[in-house]
């Protein structure tokens, strides 16, 4: 009788554990599987973000280069201008906004506008309107709202040049 | 089953990282990248924090508060001249510690820190 009663109690509380361990293994595909969905979700958004921005990635790689073009142009000698092959060197940066503008890249308005940290890199601060920007030392640039690169400037402190 | 989040408190900069099937992932910041810069301002009474809190540091360098972590744990009195070397102000704390004056209001270095995690 004793060890009927003994055996009883010994399935029961196995047939417990077993149910408690039932409810931890649920618990556990449940929050796997709730983490799954959550993965491919972030997944799946981190695939559009690559997709949209994958040009923009190389378009930072040949930026110093476009950078390099514009300050030639920049300092092109005055007996050169009206050069042919001089010419032919501003079409080629020109050819290269076309590109940038089919690929929706901007440039980032810089000399007048108010500083906005989340589009401009302020490098120095010197005579000029409080908070707008004096100079542009680096142009940035922007995709579809987002900044790719923030354009270096220097920005008035408010004072005058002429003291 | 909780979650095992690592965070690197970085003097010049932070980044957090989950683990994800045994492999830490890194959590990208608001603002798209893998760290942040360990930088808070306030500037036009907006807080700004990590990348956008850097690129003004030079027009407002009495309300940008960076490197707040070599602070935390020390004493006001015994960091004197490193506090006076920052553009920005440092006060003493109730308990004596080292506080940063942000906007007019005294700020603990740990709550520096909570300000970077959170963005």
């Amino acid at each position: 009788m004793d060890d009927d009663q003994t055996q009883t109690s010994e399935a029961n509380e196995q047939l417990e554990a077993a149910k408690k361990q039932v409810d931890e293994l649920t618990e556990i595909a449940k929050r796997s599987m709730a983490d799954l969905q959550n993965y491919k979700k972030r997944a799946e958004e981190e695939r559009r973000e690559f997709a949209k921005f994958a040009s923009a990635n190389v378009f930072m790689e040949i930026l110093p280069v476009f950078d390099s073009l514009e300050r030639a142009q920049e300092h092109l000698p005055e007996d050169l201008k009206d050069n042919d092959w001089a010419k032919g060197i501003q079409g080629i940066i020109k050819q290269f906004e076309q590109i940038m503008e089919r690929f929706q890249i901007k440039k980032t308005k810089s000399v007048g506008e108010k500083f906005d940290p989340n589009k401009h890199e302020a490098i120095a601060q010197g005579p000029g309107e409080k908070d707008i920007i004096t100079d542009e030392l680096e142009s940035g640039y922007e995709m579809e709202g987002h900044t790719l690169r923030a354009a270096k400037v220097r920005v008035g402190d408010g004072t005058s040049a002429v003291e | 089953m909780a979650k095992i989040l690592g965070i690197d408190l970085g003097t010049t900069n932070c980044c957090m990282a989950i683990m994800e099937g045994g492999e830490a992932t890194v959590i990208p910041s608001s603002e798209g990248g893998r760290t942040t810069p360990s930088v808070v301002a306030i500037k036009d009474s907006e807080r700004l924090v990590g990348i956008s809190a850097k690129r003004q540091a030079v027009t407002n360098g009495e309300n940008t508060i960076f490197s707040s972590k070599r602070f935390i744990g020390h004493l006001f009195e015994e960091s004197k001249k490193d506090v006076e070397r920052m553009p920005f102000k440092c006060a003493k704390g109730k308990s004596g510690e080292v506080e940063f004056v942000l906007d007019g209001t005294q700020r603990r270095p740990a709550e520096i820190a909570a300000m970077i995690c959170r963005s």
